[in-house]
């Protein structure tokens, strides 16, 4: 099937078997392959992208479904510098170890900062609680998150 | 504090990798491409102790896409057993572990055939028509039964089902609980050993 999408702000065009899913396509077809797939069931979050400016599951998108719509891949958000100042506290922090994870997490912290300027601690976990990390236990993350989120508020004030 | 001036201990490393790894622009295993490079999906057990009684892997061989599929017995030609033994660890014991199940699948999971295809799709589409024929065998997954007499041992070579176990006595410990005001006993129980 043939289908015309955006992706990372650039027009594609690509001929798809309905089955393929969207990180299969984002991977194999654009050679994206800052998407990782981790449980391939929607659980685990190493997949996600924006879809139309929503954080979704690529495992659980067919390509079909993002015909016409647009995408955004982590290396949209980080080639844009929209994550940088995330990046820079992932990094600084240590919230990382082998990073599989990490596109996922910046994802869905750049999600939920986008939404609220001032999360709790809880609330970020709760933001980040579909990103499953296996190598940093977590508190690293949300320090990286909570820091950008002060950063961001003193910048704006 | 420092008295090696030139150690790491006790500093901050910055890794120069982690920029790329955010960026999304890591090279994971997956994320490799060369040319004209197959794919391989695995057949695995579905059953936690399971003899292999055969592989009826003719259909699956003739879909598109297919290069082979191999089982245990032809891959044990080139990759020897894993024998999961720690030198600090005295006593571990470990049964050879082939890379593909030979004759018997004893976890499940285990993978029982290799089906290498042109790409992963058409590799899953192959693994499914790949038809296993299992007997059931009694399985083992209660730890605290694993040394019971009537608990099968599964691996007969090995003698019983205790991989390793370790003993701290230091001190006169007996006495120590005999003299104590309260004795309190408690059950731990661990998910991993080594992370």
């Amino acid at each position: 099937m043939p289908i015309s999408l955006e992706v990372n702000g650039e027009r594609v065009d690509a001929q798809v078997s309905p089955r393929v899913n969207l990180a299969d396509f984002l991977r194999e077809h654009l050679h994206l392959t800052g998407t990782h797939v981790g449980c391939e069931h929607g659980v685990c979050g190493a997949c996600t992208v924006r879809l139309d400016g929503e954080i979704v599951r690529a495992c659980l998108i067919l390509a079909v479904q993002a015909h016409s719509r647009s995408v955004q891949t982590i290396e949209g958000l980080s080639d844009s510098n929209e994550v940088a100042d995330l990046q820079a506290a992932f990094r600084d922090r240590n919230a990382l170890q082998c990073g599989y994870c990490t596109p996922g997490m910046l994802m869905a912290a750049q999600d939920l900062l986008k939404q609220h300027a001032d999360p709790s601690r809880a609330q970020i976990r709760e933001h980040l609680s579909g990103n499953y990390c296996r190598c940093t236990g977590y508190q690293a993350i949300v320090d990286a998150v909570e820091a950008t989120a002060l950063a961001r508020r003193e910048r704006a004030r | 504090m420092l008295d090696r001036p030139n150690s790491y201990i006790g500093k901050t490393v910055p890794r120069p990798n982690l920029d790329r790894l955010m960026q999304g622009r890591g090279q994971y295993v997956s994320d490799m491409e060369l040319p004209r490079m197959a794919h391989v999906v695995f057949v695995r057990s579905p059953h936690a102790h399971a003899k292999i009684v055969g592989i009826e892997a003719d259909a699956a061989k003739r879909m598109p896409g297919v290069i082979a599929i191999i089982a245990g017995k032809e891959l044990a030609g080139v990759v020897t057993p894993w024998v999961a033994v720690l030198s600090h660890m005295k006593g571990l014991k470990s049964a050879p572990q082939h890379a593909i199940a030979i004759d018997r699948a004893c976890w499940q999971g285990e993978a029982v055939a290799a089906v290498v295809a042109t790409c992963r799709a058409l590799a899953e589409d192959a693994a499914e028509a790949v038809v296993v024929e299992y007997e059931e065998l009694a399985a083992v997954t209660d730890m605290s039964k694993a040394l019971d007499l009537q608990t099968p041992v599964i691996h007969a070579e090995l003698g019983d089902n205790l991989a390793f176990e370790r003993i701290h006595d230091a001190g006169a410990v007996d006495q120590a609980f005999a003299d104590a005001d309260e004795v309190a006993e408690a059950d731990f129980i661990f998910g991993r050993h080594p992370a």
